[in-house]
């Protein structure tokens, strides 16, 4: 029985599961609840999840190239 | 008083926009007869329209007035959220959109009730869903209607005008006809050229606002030690009484955690089941340009985090709330301090277009699901194609004036909260839509219910809980942690279909016929290299 074929599909979906890392790194705040260190006068916890936008997009886009 | 200068600037920016939105209908030609012309511009956007389109439509009035606002009245909690949120909502969209996407384009999907009528082969459940759309969606056209009021009071527009006895808000109506006229004519080719302009002003009037304004006030330190002050006392005096201080710098406790937390989770869990976020998604021409997007739209998600600490930065220049606002007058107000009159005329245009687009694109996809799943489904199941397009186009024209009526006769604090309650009946649509791209495991009388229980107790917490959108919901002596109050009514939600499933299955009531084949969800189309011209697309 030929179903439709799947055309070369080496996807590397198990790669996926990186993205879980912006959810540990945000949704416990007691990682980051706190002042110290300030940056540019920006207390930790307002930075850190400023930060937090940039490394998800740089791992978003990684996962993009290697091709999940 | 009318600032004329501000206006001046103001109106300009308008009436170019409001011309991109009547050329719009000639570009990239389609039938506009067709509802997959108007209401999803063909499907034919590249990843650069899309990051403009999605970016303009994702990124509303809440951003640039209430999130900075919330920020300013009561800190972290209610204002900073917004950042995790729109942090995590990515990787979410990068994990499920391309499957929406690959279904859709697979069967002609316009909306997400199409879908789940046919993953689990229950008219009743999509109608649920469209109406959920429908409702969730018409509070957030209100906010954008908000939005544009904030503006134009901001530049000293009287708000109403006396005809004879009768006081009209004549700004907000020119504002709303001239927005109803190109929708009808253009679709959602009229909002996917508007963002453009939208996105760039909002990014130079950020700019700024980040340069002038934090040296102005002694740079971030300075900024954040007034934030500090605001938020040290225990209590602070209201209406001659005593009251805990509603703003907070940092988490103060668990409860405040929890929170922060599942608004976070919930909102990002949510933003994707809005029927404006899935029309834009579905516009666009391939599965990876939606990926793309994933990782490029974070940078709005910045511009957002940034705008946000304007509302801190209101605090620090002790300005005084633009009246009749209240916090929704704060940053208006610090525009207007700060800047000489010439740009805030240009900032408040920035604000008023950046309304202008997810206004559009949000009745769009409110009419793609009034038209497509109750009007052909329910009223006349024979509509052609034609009739199927120009009643979209009057359906759009009807949800954008019921929304005017809202903001015209709901005090204007109200406007915020319904929002919040769309909030909570939106996500309430996650099993079906999102959970459906993986399983039809789902009985779908389960669903309905799941659906049903939670919608109504959410209704019923958020009214207890005081028209706010977080609860501490308790049984008997047992008391759960303070809550969003849709994170703890989708786990509700999402506990009963999966105990009434199997109930329902061993009971006799029928499992609906699935129409989509597993390889639906997962087909690369075949799609040439997007390289120069095509990525413009």
């Amino acid at each position: 029985m030929v179903s439709r074929s799947r055309p070369q599909r080496k996807r590397r979906s198990w790669l996926l599961i990186f993205l879980i890392i912006p959810f540990i790194a945000l949704l416990y705040p007691p990682f980051y609840n706190s002042a110290d260190p300030t940056f540019i006068g920006i207390p930790f916890f307002y930075w850190y999840s400023l930060l937090w936008i940039i490394l998800t997009a740089i791992l978003t886009a990684v996962l993009y190239f290697l091709g999940t | 008083m009318v600032n004329w200068v501000a206006f001046t600037v103001f109106i300009i920016f308008f009436v170019i926009v409001t011309g991109m939105g009547f050329i719009a209908a000639r570009w990239r030609r389609g039938n506009l007869d067709l509802i997959h012309e108007w209401g999803l511009a063909g499907r034919r956007f590249g990843t650069v329209v899309t990051w403009f389109l999605l970016g303009g439509d994702l990124y509303t009035a809440y951003t640039f007035i209430a999130v900075p606002a919330a920020m300013f009245g009561l800190g972290v909690v209610n204002g900073w959220f917004a950042v995790p949120y729109t942090v995590l909502v990515y990787p979410i969209i990068y994990v499920l959109m391309p499957k929406f996407w690959s279904v859709s384009k697979q069967h002609g999907y316009v909306t997400a009730a199409d879908f789940v009528k046919d993953r689990f082969g229950s008219n009743t459940l999509a109608f649920a869903m469209a109406l959920t759309g429908i409702i969730a969606t018409l509070p957030y056209i209100a906010l954008q209607m908000f939005g544009i009021q904030v503006s134009l009071a901001a530049l000293g527009i009287p708000l109403t005008l006396s005809i004879g006895s009768l006081q009209i808000d004549l700004p907000l109506l020119i504002a709303f006809l001239i927005l109803a006229a190109y929708t009808y004519t253009s679709g959602l080719r009229a909002p996917a050229m508007i963002a453009l302009v939208k996105d760039v002003m909002i990014f130079i009037t950020l700019i700024a606002i980040l340069i002038v304004i934090p040296a102005k006030l002694g740079g971030f330190g300075a900024i954040f030690s007034h934030v500090a002050q605001k938020a040290a006392p225990a209590t602070i005096v209201q209406n001659g009484q005593p009251v805990p201080n509603p703003f907070s710098e940092f988490l103060r406790n668990s409860n405040q955690n929890w929170a922060y937390v599942t608004l976070a989770l919930g909102s990002a869990l949510a933003l994707f089941l809005y029927p404006h976020s899935l029309t834009g998604v579905l516009s666009s021409n391939s599965r990876n340009v939606v990926k793309r997007n994933a990782a490029l739209l974070p940078i709005y998600s910045l511009m957002l985090g940034l705008l946000a600490l304007t509302g801190y930065m209101a605090i620090a220049a002790n300005v005084k709330p633009l009246a009749p606002f209240g916090v929704n007058g704060a940053v208006p107000a610090l525009i207007n301090q700060q800047f000489p009159s010439w740009f805030a005329g240009f900032a408040f245009a920035a604000i008023a277009i950046g309304a202008l687009v997810p206004a559009a694109v949000m009745s769009i996809a409110a009419a793609n699901l009034f038209t497509r799943n109750i009007y052909k489904e329910y009223l006349r199941r024979d509509a052609s194609d034609r009739e199927e397009s120009t009643v979209a186009k009057w359906a759009s024209f009807v949800l954008k004036f019921g929304a005017v009526l809202f903001i015209v006769y709901i005090p204007t604090a109200q406007v915020i909260n319904f929002q919040l309650l769309g909030g909570i009946w939106i996500l309430q649509t996650l099993p079906a839509v999102f959970l459906g791209l993986y399983t039809h495991w789902f009985n779908r009388w389960a669903l309905l219910i799941g659906w049903l229980v939670s919608e109504v107790l959410g209704t019923i917490f958020f009214v207890q809980a005081g028209l706010k959108s977080v609860y501490t919901i308790t049984i008997g002596s047992l008391s759960f942690p303070t809550m969003y109050i849709a994170f703890s009514m989708i786990v509700l939600n999402l506990v009963l279909a999966i105990i009434l499933t199997p109930i329902f299955n061993v009971i006799g009531m029928r499992r609906g016929q699935d129409a989509t084949s597993p390889t639906d969800y997962d087909e690369e189309i075949r799609e040439p290299v997007e390289a120069g011209k095509e990525a413009l697309g």
